[in-house]
């Protein structure tokens, strides 16, 4: 899976994954892993809540189980979005 | 001198059926009652699948007017326990049912009732909900309307500890006769938690199973949630025998503590501490332990950490004990899954047998205990039966084969 990010989803997956940990803006970069960031299981369900809410968008457990950081998590968020049907 | 508890009578209410012997015939066939959950639109849930006890209905068992304040997990308390007492054909006078116990366990509660009643409020904007919300919904229903349709008036509450709240509820029953501060107990847990918004909070959690249960098997997909309910009967050994009757097994060990390490991931050393205090307990050495009932989620975590702690205690006979995993057969059935397991485990020392562990596929590695994947003879003096619940909170029950 390597979908092309746009600045958009990228910039708003990192500010909602500093929003949810309480990490200062700054620490979340696109090649940060979530075992940098110090996300365990928990975390990440709650950041994939925090991310379906934010692009209104349904995660698989499948494909959330596989990732393991910022950049593969921005990718799988825009797959999603791409796929969503047009308003 | 320390009293001994037996166990003299057991009912089952479950996916596979309305009594313990329907219970009991799928365990030994590893029959599975997971199947599409019906009475929901599911098309907004991303698993499907769930082991509902399709064939209980609390009309058959109740009148109108009864069931005016019982929730569904309270009817199947009820109707479990009635079975469990037929089967010990216990008769108790007033004066010993002060001395009668009552304590069972629940996760949720009337989650039924409360979920239709504050649904109503919320999205159809009724003004009022049903009078007897409180009394359905309130965890202790079961044990309230027991106390009440028996006469029973000794302690009676309940536990709610998640996952472990039946193992919890039983090991309190036991010690409580055990103690001297009752004669005889009933005792399980009962849980019905198919409502739309309880599905809803699974699903966010990321831990069912998109198909089916399968523990300690490579490529497991996750829990499957369950519902039903499991009561024993249990009497100090001397008032067994004075009324001459038929003693199902002994219950012999309880332990129980807390991890302290985390809101949902399980810890081996936690699991692993209550075993040995279950077996210290019991008086038990681990050798003597030949089956061992696993909590056996099926999830990527607690499968892994269980076996961790099984082959810590059990370093010394993994050779010669059997690990069966009954939540592929019967669902997570929350508070209730400690008491459906407590029925297995008792089953299979008076059969002296072991049972399938149904879904299974592949071994897994990281699992690497002696599961039992088929019903054969398998003679064992003592098995254990462990419940570890989220929020760390661990329970272990061992029973012993009864020998008069």
């Amino acid at each position: 899976m390597s979908e092309s990010v746009s600045p958009d989803v990228l910039d708003r997956v990192m500010r909602t994954l500093a929003e949810t940990q309480k990490l200062p803006a700054d620490k979340v970069t696109p090649d940060a892993t979530f075992e940098q960031l110090g996300i365990d299981s928990l975390d990440g369900i709650n950041i994939l809540f925090a991310l379906e809410n934010e692009f209104n968008i349904n995660i698989p457990d499948e494909s959330a189980r596989l990732v393991r950081d910022v950049r593969q998590l921005a990718e799988g968020v825009q797959k999603l979005v791409n796929e969503k049907p047009a308003a | 001198m320390t009293r001994r508890v037996v166990i003299t009578g057991l009912g089952a209410i479950s996916a596979l059926g309305n009594s313990a012997e329907a219970f009991w015939s799928a365990c030994q066939a590893g029959e599975s009652g997971i199947g599409q959950i019906t009475g929901f639109d599911m098309s907004g849930i991303r698993f499907q699948n769930g082991a509902q006890a399709k064939q209980f209905n609390p009309a058959d068992h109740f009148d109108d007017k009864q069931l005016i304040p019982l929730d569904r997990f309270a009817t199947m308390a009820i109707v479990a326990a009635r079975e469990a007492l037929a089967q010990s054909h216990l008769e108790l006078t007033l004066e010993e049912k002060t001395r009668a116990a009552i304590v069972t366990g629940s996760c949720y509660g009337g989650k039924t009732s409360e979920d239709a009643g504050f649904s109503s409020l919320y999205k159809d904007n009724q003004p009022r909900v049903h009078p007897m919300t409180i009394p359905r919904l309130m965890a202790n229903a079961g044990a309230s309307a027991l106390a009440l349709e028996l006469g029973w008036q000794g302690p009676a509450w309940t536990v709610s500890t998640a996952c472990s709240s039946a193992n919890h509820a039983i090991g309190q029953a036991f010690w409580l006769v055990r103690n001297g501060m009752a004669d005889v107990a009933l005792t399980g847990g009962s849980e019905a938690p198919f409502t739309y918004g309880s599905l809803k909070a699974w699903e966010a959690l990321r831990v069912v199973s998109p198909d089916t249960c399968r523990p300690f098997s490579k490529g497991r997909g996750g829990m499957v949630l369950g519902e039903g309910a499991g009561m024993l009967v249990l009497e100090t050994l001397e008032h067994a025998q004075a009324r001459g009757a038929q003693i199902l097994a002994e219950i012999a060990g309880f332990g129980m503590g807390a991890d302290a390490h985390h809101i949902t991931q399980p810890s081996a050393a936690g699991a692993a501490r209550a075993i040995r205090l279950a077996l210290a307990d019991a008086q038990c050495s681990p050798e003597q332990i030949g089956v061992i009932n696993a909590h056996g989620t099926g999830t990527a975590a607690n499968d892994v950490t269980e076996s961790a702690a099984i082959r810590d205690v059990f370093a010394a006979n993994l050779g010669s004990l059997k690990v069966v995993a009954t939540k592929a057969i019967h669902g997570h059935a929350l508070g209730a899954s400690g008491a459906l397991e407590a029925v297995a485990t008792i089953c299979g020392l008076q059969q002296q047998c072991v049972i399938p562990t149904a879904n299974f596929q592949t071994p897994d590695p990281d699992c690497d205990i002696p599961l039992s994947l088929q019903h054969t003879p398998w003679p064992h003096e003592a098995a254990v039966s462990n419940s570890f619940a989220f929020g760390g909170l661990n329970a272990v029950l061992v029973f012993r084969r009864f020998e008069a």
